[in-house]
């Protein structure tokens, strides 16, 4: 509200002088409100001097407050006007760049935006006006010259037409010249008017052209008489020669039919060798499977070849402990053979010593109670038991001996099994080296199997290709048998056609002959031709 | 004496002398904050203020006093015009620094200012036709003066650019309506036509006084840019 209050009185140099005087209004009272505080402490006699104090003071205080406005305001105000009027001279002596700003915001400041709208005005303006004074002086001198101008345009134009009446005479005597044939003529002006020279160069040069073209034309005259006689026996001979084609390609069409059917066949025979090499492939894929089976057959068998020949061995080795252990026994009853012949030999004896003491017993009598009676029977018993052990010692014996004579068998069989174990396990390594063989071939071959498989694809894929290029090829022979008719039509219409050239060619020839007669009536210079020639 | 005053003199002077410090402490604070080169014109702005504040001080304390004349014997102190005495002094150097007097038109601008406070003081203790020529030789001091600021030195001035010259006539102007007043009140006073009691003759010069001690401070700071440029350039540019 303050800003405010102060803003608006620095925007209205009225609003300030009146602050001012509101100011001195305010700062006088108090002092004479001070001043009768003054008048009323004193006594009543002095009431009347201290009245006529307090008002020369007032005075006083008064002249000085209004003084102090008029240095403040006054001089602010005084120096913007005078600076702005010496700027406005400046203007007025035409420097137009003279800067026109001041910090005050009041009626002085929109005083100077003024004077400075006055004179980007008046710059704009003296601007206008020095361009429009020289677009004037141009255009005044443009109308001078253009004056000048049109008065010897208008001599010339006389000047030329004269030049040009003569001219168009000799135009006219040399074109009536050249309308009788005589392309010999030429034109020569002798003036300076371009345009006037052109024509000339360009009749001249038309006539030379002219000239040359009939001369062409006479030559080709000539030459066109002459083709054309060629031209008709050309299609005489074109004539034959297409009928000889449309033989031809009748011939070509048969054969290109033939050819189709021939390709439609191959093409079935190319399909039943696709499926023959797919089966192929199939069957092959098949004998891939069964070698893999039996190269899985090959090493199981391989393996259990390998089994049995350690088995073998073990078989051999335990064969050797039987033979040592039946040998060992041989030796053991041949030692019990000992033992026998020894207990024989005990039993001998016993039966010896049972004779004597029989013999003995013989000689102590016999009777009852006798003592050699007793000892008799002991004799007889002993006798008999040497008689039983000689005979259990014969049946040992003879077991002994059996057991023995097996046992050697035993032994000779054993090495016989060990032999022929050995034998055996040579045949069964043997074996696993021709399964290891075997085994490697197989793999081989279902190598070469899948070789055969990917390869009988391949060519399964290929007959494919080769049957689907056939179709085509066929197709392209019906294709060509039907162009090939087509061609033969259009064979035969040619044939028709070079007659009608042929009769053409005899009808231009009259023509020629007709175009020569004409163009003898112009006269063309060696000179012309000589020129025509060497182009 | 015996008067009835609304207020002692004491209490005037002590009164005025507290306006006019705290006048100058305002001004001076400012000041203390500018920039070296504007400092130490904005304090010799403040200066005035200061003395005249402690003038009135010693007024109060009523030293330095002398019996002025046709007042039936009142006391006046001469130290006042001892400050007018450096005050004027100060806003003669100030012109000076302002608009670039020389050496010669500011010792010639100093005498009559200088002179007034003296003719004025020598006129309050003498008689008769003394006091007469003392009075006239402070108006004509006055009129020297005010010749001086708005003859021969305006033109020095106008060569010193616009807003120079523009705080140049607000000082000039100041300092003459101020010293004016002053010489008017002196004239009106008890002591020479009697219009004036003392109260209010009083009053109106410390009014004066507080006019011309702080708007001259005012004029000053507001003004402190200008006292930035150099003597040289200004010169060479007013040429």
């Amino acid at each position: 509200m303050r800003g405010a209050l102060s803003t608006r009185i620095q925007e209205r140099y009225s609003f300030k002088i009146g602050a001012a005087l509101a100011g001195i209004f305010v700062l006088t009272l108090a002092v004479s409100v001070i001043f009768g505080l003054h008048i009323d402490a004193g006594p009543q006699e002095e009431a009347t001097d201290r009245g006529i104090a307090a008002l020369a003071g007032l005075m006083v205080l008064l002249l000085l407050n209004l003084g102090l406005v008029g240095i403040v305001l006054g001089g602010n105000v005084a120096l913007s006007l005078r600076q702005l009027s010496e700027r406005a001279e400046r203007i007025g002596a035409g420097e137009f760049d003279v800067e026109i700003e001041t910090s005050r915001n009041d009626e002085i400041a929109d005083l100077y935006g003024s004077i400075a709208l006055m004179r980007d005005e008046l710059r704009e303006m003296v601007t206008d006006l020095e361009q429009t004074r020289a677009e004037i002086e141009a255009e005044r001198q443009r109308a001078t010259e253009a004056k000048e101008n049109a008065e010897r345009l208008q001599q010339e134009a006389e000047a030329q037409n004269q030049q040009l009446l003569d001219i168009a005479e000799r135009f006219s005597e040399a074109m009536a010249h050249s309308a009788d044939g005589d392309l010999d003529q030429r034109l020569t002006v002798e003036t300076d008017d371009k345009a006037l020279q052109s024509i000339a160069d360009s009749y001249n040069e038309m006539l030379t052209e002219l000239g040359a073209a009939v001369a062409k034309a006479q030559g080709s005259a000539m030459t066109i008489d002459e083709m054309s006689a060629d031209l008709e026996n050309s299609g005489r001979e074109i004539s034959r020669g297409s009928q000889d084609v449309a033989h031809a390609i009748t011939d070509i069409a048969q054969g290109a039919e033939k050819q189709a059917e021939e390709l439609h066949e191959a093409a079935g025979e190319i399909s039943s060798l696709s499926a023959a090499t797919e089966e192929v492939a199939s069957t092959t894929t098949e004998i891939a499977k069964q070698s893999d089976d039996v190269s899985t057959l090959a090493s199981d068998g391989r393996e259990a070849a390998s089994n049995t020949a350690e088995m073998m061995e073990s078989t051999v080795e335990r064969t050797e402990t039987v033979v040592e252990t039946v040998d060992e026994l041989v030796e053991e009853a041949q030692q019990i053979e000992q033992v026998i012949a020894t207990i024989d030999e005990i039993a001998d004896q016993i039966n010896m010593l049972a004779l004597n003491a029989n013999i003995e017993a013989a000689r102590a009598g016999s009777g009852a109670g006798n003592v050699g009676d007793g000892f008799a029977v002991v004799a007889n018993e002993v006798k008999n038991l040497a008689g039983e052990a000689m005979k259990a010692v014969d049946d040992i014996e003879r077991t002994l001996q059996s057991v023995q004579g097996r046992a050697v068998e035993t032994a000779d069989e054993i090495s016989e099994v060990d032999a022929s174990i050995r034998t055996a396990e040579d045949d069964v390594s043997r074996v696993r080296d021709q399964l290891d063989t075997i085994a490697q071939d197989i793999n081989d071959v279902d190598t070469s199997i899948q070789d055969i498989n990917r390869t009988a694809d391949e060519q399964a894929t290929t007959a494919q290709e080769i049957s689907t290029i056939v179709d085509s090829v066929a197709e392209i022979a019906e294709e060509t048998r039907d162009q090939t008719g087509d061609v033969s039509a259009t064979s035969q219409e040619v044939t028709a056609s070079t007659e009608t050239v042929a009769n053409l060619a005899q009808e231009l020839d009259e023509q020629a002959e007709d175009l020569s007669d004409i163009m003898s009536e112009f006269t063309v210079s060696r000179g012309t031709l000589a020129t025509i020639e060497s182009n | 004496m015996t008067e009835n005053l609304l207020f002692s003199p004491t209490a005037l002077y002590f009164g005025t002398a507290l306006l006019l410090a705290l006048g100058a402490l305002v001004f001076f604070s400012r000041a203390a904050l500018a920039s070296g080169d504007r400092r130490s014109i904005l304090i010799l702005g403040t200066l005035p203020a200061m003395f005249m504040a402690l003038t009135y001080v010693m007024m109060g304390l009523e030293l330095l006093t002398v019996t002025v004349t046709g007042t039936g014997g009142r006391e006046q102190s001469v130290v006042r015009f001892v400050a007018y005495t450096g005050v004027l002094a100060i806003v003669v150097y100030v012109l000076r620094e302002l608009v670039y007097l020389s050496q010669k038109q500011f010792v010639l601008l100093l005498i009559p200012f200088v002179a007034l406070p003296w003719f004025a003081l020598a006129s309050w203790v003498t008689t008769g036709a003394v006091e007469s020529l003392m009075s006239g030789g402070a108006f004509l001091s006055y009129l020297a003066g005010a010749y001086l600021l708005y003859g021969p030195l305006s033109k020095v001035a106008s060569r010193a650019g616009g807003e120079r010259r523009l705080l140049y006539v607000k000082v000039t102007h100041l300092a003459v309506l101020c010293w004016g007043a002053l010489i008017l009140t002196s004239a009106l006073s008890e002591q020479a036509a009697g219009m004036l009691d003392f109260f209010v003759g009083q009053l109106v010069a410390s009014y004066i006084d507080l006019l011309f001690m702080l708007v001259f401070a005012a004029l000053v700071y507001n003004n402190r840019d200008l006292f930035t440029g150099k003597r040289e350039q200004v010169e060479k540019t007013t040429d």
